[in-house]
């Protein structure tokens, strides 16, 4: 069975390829979906496959922009990414990557970046996946209760609404996202964010997606094209830095992104057929899998990490498809009956 | 449930504040790690990356970001034009948030 791995001669170890395929079909279905990397999934993935941490932080990198840049190409058909709030966010990004990814290589001589590396991820996780819950009971309470607000309908957590009072100039309005804000918040928030993303080797998504939706206020499916735009450019810009430090296997990159190149077109039309709430709760059930699948790891149960990471990343795949598959097979249909109705005779 | 949400945020706060230290006091200072890519196992195009990887670490890095781009536009359009021939309206959605 040798056949079935393949030598990376910078990391200097041998790795079940087919492997590599299905994280990155899988992280492009998942990716496409929620509007992120899927980073937050495949470093623990390469991890588990036989990369080293920083190896796996920089390889990462680079398939997430590869897989986004296939993403967005589909999001932006869609009408799904707000370029002036994307071009906005890019430059606190970039700055935010730089100082996370110092910090990594900071750690790295200490000797700690593994363990340091988890414990974030863990933390950051258990954050998101509060969020995401408690803001969805809130909006069903609200929602029981008969309480509509605006075109958006009912929502849970509305923080945007205070930091959309901020009036410090410039003032903008983003059109296709619908709102006007001060040009520091985006900025601000993405650079926190990339920090975040530089550190822990993500395209930041993970945390930009919801800090797009509840701290800038974006809906939904603008937040997930936004998102994907942004990731692919802050994607490009850690995969120069970590190329630069030397973190990174680009064999593996390639096989990754033909993977995802599919798995991509399967997340992003699914989108078409989601509702908002559908794709935030599916999102926080597979953030904390992964909260738990990292925990088993740093506890020494590696087997079992593995296996829950990578049934989490099925599960969600299937999901994913069946939205996507039964939307598109939906449509096809009523297109033909309504090409029927015009053309009863043919 | 706001006092919930204060005392998860404070927790959260607090273990990040002390990650840095905790990692500062249980680590002993250590050598920039050097990686050397193995050109013995390889041949074409691997090797020449291998090669580039070992001499100039700036012309790897353009390479990698050149590559990565290139790549992923090559998958992006050829994928583009298989789902256009699928018979799916790709250019419109309704947003609903619930």
């Amino acid at each position: 069975m040798d056949w079935l791995y393949m030598y990376m001669p910078i990391a200097g170890v041998n790795i079940f390829w087919p492997g590599l395929v299905l994280i990155g079909f899988s992280v492009g279905v998942i990716g496409g979906f929620f509007g992120m990397g899927g980073a937050w999934m495949v470093t623990p993935g390469l991890n588990i496959l036989g990369f080293p941490m920083a190896f796996a932080i920089g390889t990462d990198m680079a398939h997430i922009a590869g897989k986004s840049m296939i993403s967005t190409m589909r999001h932006a058909k869609f009408g799904n990414v707000d370029y002036k709030l994307g071009f906005i966010m890019v430059l606190g990004t970039f700055i935010g990557i730089e100082c996370g990814a110092q910090l990594v290589m900071y750690l790295e001589r200490l000797g700690r970046i593994d363990a340091v590396v988890r414990y974030v991820y863990v933390l950051f996780l258990a954050l998101i996946a509060f969020m995401v819950f408690y803001d969805y009971a809130k909006a069903v309470k609200k929602k029981k209760a008969g309480a509509v607000e605006g075109e958006r309908g009912t929502e849970g957590i509305t923080w945007y609404k205070a930091f959309h009072k901020l009036n410090i100039p410039p003032m903008v309005h983003f059109k296709t996202a619908g709102f006007t804000c001060s040009a520091w918040l985006p900025a601000g928030v993405s650079f926190l964010t990339g920090v975040l993303a530089g550190f822990l080797g993500i395209g930041g998504g993970l945390f930009r997606m919801p800090a797009l939706v509840y701290l800038i206020g974006c809906p939904t499916h603008i937040a997930v094209g936004t998102d994907l735009f942004e990731v692919m450019i802050s994607g490009l810009y850690g995969a120069f830095t970590f190329s630069l430090k030397g973190r990174i296997e680009l064999v593996a990159v390639f096989v990754m992104l033909t993977g995802a190149a599919i798995g991509a077109q399967i997340g992003t039309v699914a989108t078409k057929y989601a509702k908002g709430y559908g794709i935030r709760v599916a999102f926080g059930i597979a953030v904390i899998c992964c909260m738990i699948s990292i925990i088993l790891k740093q506890f020494g149960f590696s087997n079992s990490s593995a296996v829950l990471i990578l049934t989490t990343i099925g599960l969600m795949c299937v999901y994913i498809s069946a939205i996507m598959f039964k939307g598109a097979a939906a449509e096809l249909r009523e297109k033909k009956a309504a090409k029927q109705a015009s053309h009863p005779l043919s | 449930m706001r006092n919930l949400v204060k005392r998860a945020l404070g927790l959260v706060v607090g273990i990040g504040l002390c990650l840095p230290h905790l990692a500062w006091a249980s680590g002993e200072a250590a050598t920039n790690l050097v990686v050397v890519a193995d050109t013995r196992r390889v041949s074409g195009v691997l090797k020449y990356i291998a090669n580039v990887y070992n001499t100039d670490p700036w012309l790897f890095a353009v390479w990698a970001v050149v590559i990565t781009a290139v790549w992923g536009a090559i998958l992006g359009f050829l994928m583009d034009f298989i789902m256009e021939r699928s018979g799916l309206d790709l250019k419109s959605r309704k947003i609903l948030e619930h």
